[in-house]
């Protein structure tokens, strides 16, 4: 299946794009699972992740969430608006 | 573009307009504006970034939470993106009440919660041509919040 994972402000700059898309060997993987191996490809993730949320589809989503074939996956670090 | 996020100067008479109500003695008006500093920094310029789904979801659901929680009539939020000169207004908040109390409460609780909930970015430009993105705080999502 195919993934597409967006990158939003900081980050964008932090892996050096603003979308990345995978295709993965599996019928389903959790939010979670993608996140490891987000984490294998671009290692200035790790430090981030404690304050990273994700939505799925553009709807907030938790790392339990299980992702199909041409889910959009949206990386959010924290915020600035105002 | 929408009618929470837009990549416009923000018009603030049209939701004066929008929100007009002739039993509300009351009306805030709230705008953040660029601003010239920051962190002893001169700033030239800011642009700002959304999920724009996301931002637009997030800020329907806080003017309706606030039309709920406050004792205020009208509430409308809407948040600029793309890149703004200083004295720009990045985003506005109009609440009309029957009495300023609560339309003060209300505006106040709005731009605190835009901050945390809403996905957006901004992206400080220097005079010296650098830029880089503020800290910010994590997005509370409501399941975490």
């Amino acid at each position: 299946m195919e993934l597409t994972v967006s990158f939003f402000g900081v980050l964008k700059e932090d892996v050096g794009a603003k979308q990345h898309t995978l295709t993965i060997d599996h019928d389903a993987l959790t939010l979670h699972e993608l996140v490891v191996l987000l984490k294998k490809q671009f290692p200035v993730l790790e430090a981030k992740l404690a304050t990273i949320a994700y939505a799925v589809n553009d709807n907030f989503a938790q790392l339990d969430c299980v992702l199909t074939d041409g889910d959009q996956i949206a990386l959010l670090p924290p915020v600035s608006g105002g | 573009m929408s009618q929470w996020i837009t990549d416009q100067p923000i018009n603030t008479d049209a939701l004066l307009a929008e929100t007009a109500d002739d039993a509300c003695g009351a009306l805030i008006i709230f705008a953040g504006t660029v601003r010239n500093h920051n962190d002893g920094r001169p700033v030239h310029a800011m642009t700002y970034e959304a999920h724009v789904a996301l931002a637009e979801n997030v800020l329907k659901a806080l003017e309706d939470e606030i039309l709920a929680r406050f004792a205020v009539q009208r509430c409308r939020i809407q948040h600029r993106i793309g890149r703004l000169e200083l004295g720009e207004a990045s985003v506005v908040i109009v609440v009309r009440g029957h009495h300023r109390d609560a339309a003060y409460q209300a505006s106040r609780y709005a731009i605190d919660e835009l901050k945390t909930r809403a996905p957006i970015w901004k992206e400080e430009h220097y005079a010296d041509g650098d830029s880089r993105y503020l800290d910010g705080v994590p997005l509370q999502t409501g399941d975490n919040a």
